[in-house]
């Protein structure tokens, strides 16, 4: 995004992608190829995984769950395309936990912290992003209407307001999202179809969305998916100003005489060693690359890495949890008849959208029924008290098979002070360098705001008539949405970049991507994570 | 070397070490034995002709071990170890007696509380520390994989698990509005994911 739009306005500007050109159509519509199954991740981030390490166990384990793609376009390639802004809350949930509820409200070892920008100064960026790649949704507060009217519109009441309406109208809903919605509104809820980077209709010479259902996970092959790849950067690779240089990893940032600027990269490219020298350097390798090479590009004025005189990098590691519940109702939902993107969502549980006041946790999570499954996944999700294998097992899913759904919760992680990243210096790449490792555990915080959301899950799924339903196993760190590592703030013993994504103590190196959120929200981070880059583009220009 | 990992199975597998050389593929007595334990898992019932075996799900995970000598020795070890108080030949191992080991294992798995991927599957880590635990969840994932995924990867012989479940597979003209709505299962011709392209063209 950032390269983009630095490129667009006229700056020269060289791309550094680790992965490769992906050809969409190239990638055929099959479950197994999906990122459920850890395929099309590419290369490099299969072979240089982030091991976790429970902190709760001491146990080091494999590979996160992780889903990140490596290639021209990132993640945007085979994401969902969820497409949110944050909730004004978001950018001050400290002081705002604070005084509504006390200080003693932020729970024991937890790092959280405002941001040190405002709703308002990304506001504009959200609109760009939004204006530029194609988001299809409905309004729920647009700021020029009177606040009265909130929730009359079928958006989002609780969003943050917007200064226009979104590009496209919000995607068709599916059936399992029409039963979740009833039930949301006989519970009180306000249920809206959530935002996504999906053409509902024409958008800038692309397709509207068919409906195909091979999308989360899955590149698009019609380019109905608003990546950058189909939308930023094509006019920025044809003004000339941009050169990408694909399957090009990185290996370190130097620093010129004065360790007050990066002078150059060294990457390695078609069997070569490499530099790139520039004036200014943008960081956007995903929250785990983007810490590795700054603590793998020590030098004296830095011996601990790039950034970290205060050993911020690497601190405030945040991962959303995605729990929920598996459930079966007796009608069948075509859940493999549409993307993900189709989500009915109630966002009535997020945030600090609702009273906690006794209540033993802070924030929330964004409760959604998502659409897309196929049959591997669908058919391993069986009830408890049912047969998981054997005859019972297949006369269930004969019956059931289609009428099974999953009903999921975005939980909002904090940061805390002993969930970090840190260099793993007993696993090393090709290279010899340590690959990197994540400490990250799981605290009472997120566990009873957990049970909360489950609780309340499953009084929705029971009143939209499912005959069973069950929580569901769920991975501690799913790691489809990290936040933090090099996070922003005013204060830099605290933080690593400041407001506009600058890295304290360095002229000329920026960071762009979710790793420099403070905290992560309860919805999806990739709207906002380009924002930013934006906002930090357009800073870096007025620098040129 | 440090490890490469098989791009085509994600973060639940390990490909080989190149210092662990060629590794038998599996005899015939354990391809009996993997059968039977894979039919007790997915059956034949009512004649329907889809037992695990039948449906191809066998042959998926053959074909998956056949270029993975790390998850070939899995298997090995996890088929002697899954073995243990049954008769030695798999035709002397009635249904009942396959049945009640295959809920031993999965209690012992269950037991063990291992870590699981995003497919459900234990992770390579889970792997590498209870080898043995982990082998029937493993299987039990590896079936499921042959019974319900395209044909192209060896398994769903003829799409014939998706036409017994009435599944039609992917169809890249999207549905329509009143199709997804209705309380039906959306009926369509056939397709498999290599249907795509021609699908395309007729866009």
């Amino acid at each position: 995004m950032a390269a983009s739009v630095l490129a667009n306005a006229g700056a020269k500007v060289v791309a550094l992608e680790a992965g490769p050109v992906w050809d969409p159509t190239s990638l055929l519509p099959d479950e197994l190829e999906g990122y459920a199954f850890g395929n099309v991740l590419g290369p490099k981030w299969n072979r240089d995984q982030v091991r976790w390490l429970d902190p709760a166990t001491g146990r080091l384990g494999a590979g996160l769950g992780l889903n990140m793609m490596n290639g021209v376009g990132g993640s945007t390639l085979h994401y969902a395309a969820h497409a949110w802004r944050f909730h004004e809350d978001d950018f001050r949930a400290r002081s705002n936990t604070e005084t509504r509820y006390g200080r003693g409200k932020i729970p024991p070892g937890s790092t959280i912290a405002d941001w040190p920008i405002a709703y308002s100064d990304l506001e504009p960026y959200y609109s760009k992003v939004e204006n530029a790649i194609g988001v299809a949704g409905a309004a729920g507060v647009i700021a020029t209407e009177p606040r009265e009217r909130a929730g009359a519109g079928p958006g989002n009441p609780f969003e943050a307001p917007r200064s226009d309406n979104y590009p496209m109208p919000a995607l068709r809903p599916h059936r399992f999202g029409l039963l979740m919605a009833e039930a949301a509104r006989t519970l009180g809820y306000h249920p809206f179809v959530g935002p996504t980077a999906i053409n509902s209709v024409p958008y800038n010479g692309r397709p509207p969305t068919n409906y195909c259902g091979f999308c989360l996970g899955h590149a698009c092959r019609i380019d109905a998916k608003g990546s950058p790849l189909v939308t930023m950067l094509p006019p920025a690779i044809w003004s000339g100003n941009l050169e990408i240089v694909s399957d090009a990893e990185v290996l370190n940032l130097q620093l010129d005489a004065s360790e007050r600027r990066v002078s150059k990269a060294t990457y390695y490219h078609e069997g070569e060693l490499k530099t790139c020298r520039a004036k200014f350097f943008v960081l956007a390798a995903y929250v785990f690359e983007t810490v590795r090479l700054l603590l793998l590009s020590a030098s004296a004025t830095f011996p601990r890495g790039l950034l970290n005189r205060s050993g911020q990098v690497g601190r405030h590691f945040m991962a959303h949890r995605f729990d929920g519940l598996g459930c079966v109702f007796e009608e069948h939902l075509n859940r493999f008849a549409g993307p993900q993107g189709q989500r009915m969502v109630i966002d009535d549980l997020n945030g600090d959208n609702f009273d906690h006041s006794g209540l033993k946790f802070i924030r929330g999570g964004q409760v959604f029924a998502p659409n897309e499954f196929h049959p591997i996944q669908d058919l391993s999700l069986i009830p408890p008290g049912i047969p998981q294998w054997g005859p019972g097992y297949k006369q269930h899913i004969k019956r059931y098979w289609d009428k099974t759904a999953i009903l999921l919760t975005n939980v909002e992680t904090l940061p805390y002070h002993a969930n970090y990243l840190e260099l793993d210096l007993s696993q090393r790449d090709g290279w010899q360098r340590p690959l990197l490792r994540a400490r990250a555990g799981s605290f009472a915080n997120e566990r009873r705001l957990v049970s909360f959301l489950l609780e309340k899950m499953q009084e929705l799924a029971l009143e939209a008539g499912a005959r069973h339903a069950w929580p569901l196993r769920t991975m501690v760190i799913p790691s489809q949405h990290d936040a933090g590592g090099t996070r922003m703030g005013h204060d830099r013993s605290t933080s690593v970049v400041d407001g506009e994504g600058k890295g304290h103590d360095l002229d000329n190196l920026y960071i762009a991507g979710p790793s420099v959120f403070p905290t992560s929200s309860g919805l999806n981070p990739s709207l906002t994570a380009q924002a930013l880059a934006w906002r930090t583009a357009d800073t870096m220009l007025a620098r040129l | 070397m440090a490890p490469v990992v098989d791009t085509s199975r994600g973060d639940e597998m390990m490909a080989p070490s190149t210092a662990m050389g060629t590794v038998d593929a599996l005899t015939a007595d354990e391809l009996a034995r993997l059968s039977l334990l894979a039919d007790t898992l997915f059956p034949e019932l009512g004649g329907d002709g889809l037992s695990a075996t039948m449906a191809g799900a066998v042959d998926y995970i053959t074909s998956l071990l056949a270029d993975d000598p790390t998850m070939t020795l899995l298997y090995r070890r996890g088929l002697a170890a899954a073995w243990h108080g049954l008769p030695a030949w798999p035709a002397a191992v009635g249904a009942a007696a396959a049945a009640a080991r295959l809920s031993e294992l999965f209690e012992e798995a269950r037991a063990a509380d291992l870590p699981l991927g995003l497919s459900g599957s234990p992770t390579a880590s889970a792997l590498s520390e209870a080898g043995d635990l982990a082998f029937v969840l493993v299987l039990w994932q590896h079936v499921r994989e042959g019974l319900y995924s395209d044909p192209r990867h060896g398994g769903n012989r003829d799409a014939s698990v998706w036409q017994w479940l009435g599944y039609s597979g992917p169809q890249m003209r999207g549905y329509t509005d009143s199709e997804v709505l209705e309380n039906r299962l959306i009926s369509r011709p056939l397709k498999t994911a290599n249907d795509w392209h021609s699908d395309a063209a007729r866009q």
